[in-house]
């Protein structure tokens, strides 16, 4: 059994001209001990599903489908069950660990009080497990470091306690929100090789988001493609490199500064990225693909599965043999 | 820590020095002259007059008349009163109990009242929060004078429920006698103090810290303890020493309308009868209360927050 399946999730949010969409039906599963990497450019929602996931949604915001865990609907629990779901089975790494710490607490306060406070284990035992995770997380000086408020501490550092306390409690899944965009280049390999290292060590589950699919292909088992509030494309990082199924997948690959091509200009995908709301009827990539044809407008365009893959594109047959090439000229803007 | 407390007592001391000498030239300055009040409208004789103005020194000029004020503070001698020739030291000490009891009661309701509220506004919203947001709005449009009259006659006259006037003696009395006139007195600073705490509560509510620890399982209420109230307490803090602070000013009128034999009260006649040494020893105290309360708030902030560093030895 899956540990995480989303089922169909939308949600909107209230605004003065009516309610927007901002998840379209999203739905993806992820196996016990699996990294799914969820990838997209900024604003296509990836960080929206995962606080559906931990039920952190905006005020207001009206959500429909399930969210099962480990078999349960995380999103029907009451507030009791709910807030063991979250101290036990879930763990989050945002982006900013400056921003997830309390500025006038020390770093002890914050990793006892994930075990103390939230699950109920006793100040001594929970002191003595922060010191070990601190320890295995590669901070040499623990004392030092847990006796230090926020703004003693380097990003990197600040991470590696989050990474840190997301671990401490051995959750099912890890929700790891770009993790590593905040920090100076120099520390995010270290600190993406400290969170998949524990990871797998302690056998997790982890939702991976990042907009960059280079990352996302080195650390993860499976990659979901989002674009405006759906999911366009699941695949392998192997095939998905080898084989792109949907038109966009293919301009994010090519979108990568190449090292061997050398090109002058850094590709772009042309055109804007379209809000979930502002998508109307058939695909929402349609009016910044390539490969749109009038047909591609109408009607809705289903996720077709195909074993471990799946694609949501209309003229997926007809392309799948063209899109295994780079696209050269024609993604560069 | 100690060095800045050290150099801001330091500070203090010129200001004090500074200001005795800015308010002993504005009285000097002032019309009207001392012994006009001594004779009290009698006819006397030219030659009486300037025999009261040789006593009490009043022709010499104005530097040497500071001098022989600072001269005597700085070695203990506050100087005697020229209308009732007390000593000023014992006048302002007979004086101060009532003023310190109003005060201390007066902050004490505003951190109760105007904190709590606000606190409570805040967490929970809501019906609550409307109507802590109208309260301080009244509170805060009434003026103390107003205020003090209206409760006087509606829970001292018409109720009987607390005395009219006098400051009591002894605790409980004192408490009696001084509910009216601290509730008047820390009325609209009580209504800016739940204001701002409500603003800073809801502020840290919607933070990022807030919301990751309860997306880790914390319980509310540690959250709301321990995350919200205590970081808005930052904001609180300034706000509600500031308004302790300016408690000694607004006690002026507060004495003056409900007749407590405070130092406020004291300064008024002081200063309508220019009588120097009075009104010198009065503002003296008060500056420097000031002065004390905002260097304890100093420290205080200090305290709850690790990333102030006192004396600016970078953060
Ligand atoms: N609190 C919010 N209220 C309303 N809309 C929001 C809120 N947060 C994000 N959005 C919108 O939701 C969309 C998806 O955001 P997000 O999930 O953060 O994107 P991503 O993480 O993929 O960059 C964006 O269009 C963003 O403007
Ligand atoms: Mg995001």
């Amino acid at each position: 059994m899956s540990v995480l399946e989303l089922d169909d999730i939308r949600l909107a949010v209230p605004h003065p001209s009516g309610d927007r969409t901002l998840l379209r039906g999203v739905s993806l599963s992820v196996a016990p001990g699996e990294a799914l990497g969820l990838v997209g450019e900024s604003g296509s929602g990836k960080s929206m599903t995962l606080r559906t996931v931990l039920r952190t949604e905006p005020r207001g915001a009206h959500v429909t489908g399930r969210v099962l865990l480990d078999g349960r609907d995380v999103r029907g629990l009451g507030t009791a069950e709910l807030r063991r779901v979250r101290a036990e089975s879930l763990a989050m790494i945002s982006q900013d660990p400056r921003a997830a710490l309390n500025p006038l607490l020390r770093v002890s306060r914050f990793l006892v009080e994930g075990l103390c406070d939230a699950r109920g284990d006793d100040e001594r035992t929970a002191t003595r497990r922060a010191r070990d995770l601190l320890a295995q997380v590669g901070i040499a000086d623990v004392d030092r470091c847990m006796n230090s408020y926020p703004h003693q501490l380097s990003g990197g550092m600040l991470q590696r306690v989050v990474i840190a306390a997301a671990v401490a409690g051995s959750p099912r899944l890890l929700l790891a929100d770009e993790p590593t965009t905040a920090l100076d280049v120099t520390t995010q390999s270290e600190v993406m090789a400290i969170l998949d290292e524990q990871r797998r060590e302690r056998g997790m589950s982890m939702i991976f988001v990042t907009h960059d699919l280079e990352l996302a292909s080195a650390v993860c088992d499976r990659i979901a493609v989002m674009y405006a509030g759906e999911i366009v494309e699941i695949s392998t990082p192997e095939r998905l490199h080898a084989a792109p199924r949907h038109p966009y997948t293919r301009l994010l690959l090519d979108s990568r500064p190449s090292l061997t091509a050398r090109t002058p200009v850094l590709p772009v995908i042309p055109g804007r990225p379209v809000a979930a709301y502002e998508v109307g009827g058939g695909c929402a990539f349609a009016g910044r693909c390539p490969w749109s044809e009038p047909g591609c407008t109408d009607g809705e365009i289903p996720l077709v599965r195909d074993g471990d893959r799946a694609v949501r594109c209309a003229r997926e047959e007809e392309l799948a043999g063209e899109l295994a090439h780079a696209t050269g000229t024609e993604a560069t803007a | 820590m100690q060095r800045f407390v050290i150099r801001r007592l330091g500070a203090l001391a010129v200001t004090l020095l500074f200001s005795s000498f800015v308010i002993y030239g504005a009285m000097y300055l002032a019309p009207g002259t001392p012994e006009s009040f001594l004779v009290q409208g009698r006819t006397v004789s030219p030659e009486v007059l300037a025999s009261i103005r040789a006593q009490y020194g009043l022709d010499d000029p104005f530097l040497l008349r500071y001098w022989h004020w600072l001269t005597g503070v700085l070695t203990g001698n506050l100087g005697e009163s020229l209308t009732t020739r007390q000593d000023v030291a014992s006048l302002l000490a007979s004086r101060i109990p009532t003023t310190a009891w109003l005060t201390a009661y007066a902050a004490l309701l505003i951190v109760v009242f105007g904190v709590v509220a606000g606190v409570v506004a805040g967490l929970r919203g809501g019906l609550l929060d409307t109507a802590v947001l109208l309260g301080s709005s009244v509170g805060f449009a009434i003026p103390t004078f107003f205020a003090a009259l209206l409760l006087m006659s509606v829970f001292s006259v018409t109720l009987g429920w607390f005395p009219v006037f006098g400051a009591g003696s002894g605790f409980s009395d004192r408490i009696l006698h001084l509910t009216l006139p601290a509730v008047a007195l820390a009325l609209p600073a009580a209504a800016v103090v739940a204001r701002i705490t409500r603003t800073a509560v809801v502020e840290e509510r919607d933070t990022e810290h807030v919301s990751v620890a309860l997306a880790r399982g914390v319980p509310w209420r540690t959250v709301a303890r321990r995350h919200i109230v205590r970081n808005a307490m930052l904001p609180v803090t300034t706000i509600v020493g500031v308004n302790i602070a300016a408690l000694v000013a607004g006690a002026t009128v507060v004495e003056h309308a409900f007749t407590l034999d405070g130092v406020g009260a004291l300064l008024i006649n002081a200063v309508q009868q220019k009588d120097f040494a009075v009104v010198q020893a009065v503002a003296l105290v008060l500056v420097a209360v000031f002065g004390v309360v905002n260097l304890v708030i100093d420290v205080l902030y200090a305290v709850i927050d690790p990333r102030v560093q006192l004396g600016g030895e970078s953060a």
